[in-house]
């Protein structure tokens, strides 16, 4: 096969970020006022909604220069007002395109410019905000100051993507706040996290709830509730058998962490798609039926745990 | 990364691009179609399809699928055949599972043959080829380097 040189060069785009947010804006969005918040966000998908008028608007290549500039302000807003993010190359279903690493604990990578697409595709004008929103609740405002884009970039080279472990660990790092800190604010009052069988059918409960409308799921403001139950449902697998541990994903689950057993019997199970398909089906006894279904091969806990903040350190 | 058996699902179909763009035309193409691969016989074959597929919804029908392929194809070598660089291969992302053109224009976007037909079908402008054509040579120079005849480009896959 005669092989296309199309490998794209991250650094070369990282480096360009300083004209790209000046002239580049300038040039694709005239009149666009870049005060990078949330509210130009808003502004910035009304005018793409005007400019990209049908759901194959993000694939036509007419319009790729449009689509990169968006897609840069959107990364560049949330490493504005946001500590902690930063551009990377991308991973999973976003091999080879720069995404954003966002210190929220949610394990997909954003990419904003697959957002460019999702907002052609949904079209009804809170992608963005929506995405604001959900890093917003999880991610502290930014303290520490920030270079100009064009002293940032200039001599920049974009980080790696990580292998499958270092995503996964990265994830992990995020556990005890995830479970101690911010759970506890996604569950009614009162909800008590006993990390238990019997605890499974309540917490399905509040996911049905949650999760209700159709494609709710899909929301960032949802993400990190979805997050933390997955996280929790991964404990109670974890706590109730001896040879559960978190492990990368495999196959059709390979963007997930799932709960591994290696024992030759027991199949591994992913946390995220349980909560999505409890909220999916809307019956209320699926996460207990599972459990149930995977204890009739695990080896039942017998070696005692030590306290998240040792499992998992910072 | 596409997979080694990606690449084989892509190579086998490039094996028989020969045989369908020179023998099939007559049967899947428009016509009295002048198969020149220049840009202007873009907007003759986007005609013909929109013409023989009156409802998008037709396209994945068994009655049109050869149809599309064989367009696909001649789109895509239309590519290939003027601008430098581009090239054949896997689909990724959106476009998994498809034979796609690489285009070397610095966006990282591949360019489906497949899906822009849909996407014509869709639209149904007329030009929606040919518009992708000239966001192509906006950025790709044209090609200077040869390429074996088309009999013999894929003569090796499949």
């Amino acid at each position: 096969m005669t092989q296309a040189d199309v490998a794209r060069d991250l650094d070369a785009w990282l480096q360009d970020m300083g004209e790209a947010l000046t002239e580049g804006l300038r040039r694709e969005l005239p009149g666009f006022a870049a005060n990078a918040d949330r509210a130009s966000l808003a502004a910035l998908e009304t005018i793409l909604l005007e400019r990209l008028p049908d759901k194959f608007s993000a694939e036509d290549r007419d319009a790729q220069r449009l689509v990169d500039i968006a897609a840069r302000y959107v990364g560049e807003t949330l490493i504005w007002n946001f500590q902690g993010c930063f551009w990377r190359e991308g991973y999973g279903t976003f091999e080879g395109v720069p995404v954003l690493a966002i210190p929220d604990g949610i394990f997909q990578p954003t990419c904003p410019e697959q957002l460019i697409d999702v907002i052609v595709r949904r079209r009804d004008g809170e992608v963005l905000t929506d995405l604001y929103d959900g890093v917003a609740e999880l991610v502290p405002g930014r303290t520490t100051p920030l270079d100009s884009v064009e002293d940032r970039y200039q001599d920049a080279t974009m980080p790696p993507a990580p292998d499958n472990a270092e995503a996964l660990a990265i994830w992990l790092r995020s556990m005890q706040v995830g479970l101690e800190e911010q759970l506890a604010g996604y569950l009614p009052a009162g909800f008590e996290l006993t990390y238990d069988r019997a605890s499974l059918e309540r917490l399905e409960a509040v996911i049905m709830e949650r999760l209700e409308e159709e494609d709710s799921d899909l929301k960032r403001v949802n993400a990190g509730f979805i997050d933390r139950c997955a996280r929790y449902l991964g404990e109670v697998y974890v706590r109730a058998g001896e040879d559960a541990r978190w492990d990368t994903g495999e196959g059709m689950y390979h963007w997930y962490p799932m709960i591994g057993y290696h024992d030759g019997q027991t199949m591994a199970v992913s946390p995220q798609s349980l909560v999505r398909t409890a909220a999916d089906r809307q019956r209320g006894t699926l996460l207990t039926m599972v459990f149930d279904n995977t204890a009739q091969t695990a080896r039942a806990r017998t070696t005692p745990l030590a306290p998240l903040a040792e499992r998992f350190p910072v | 990364m596409a997979t080694a058996e990606a690449r084989q699902e892509v190579e086998t179909w490039l094996g028989a691009m020969w045989f369908e763009l020179v023998n099939e035309v007559w049967d899947k193409g428009p016509e009295d179609f002048d198969d020149t691969y220049e840009r202007d016989s873009l907007d003759v074959l986007e005609a013909f399809l929109l013409q023989a597929i009156p409802d998008p919804a037709l396209a994945a029908k068994p009655d049109y699928i050869d149809h599309l392929d064989w367009a696909a194809r001649y789109f895509g070598e239309t590519l290939v055949e003027r601008f430098e660089g581009c090239a054949w291969q896997p689909g990724e992302g959106r476009y998994a599972g498809l034979p796609v053109i690489g285009v070397p224009d610095g966006t990282g976007l591949q360019e489906s043959p497949l899906s822009r037909l849909n996407i014509a079908l869709e639209r149904r402008t007329g030009h929606e080829l040919t518009r992708a054509y000239d966001a192509v040579a906006a950025a790709v120079p044209a090609r200077t380097t040869e390429l074996p005849p088309l009999e013999e480009r894929y003569a090796d896959l499949g």
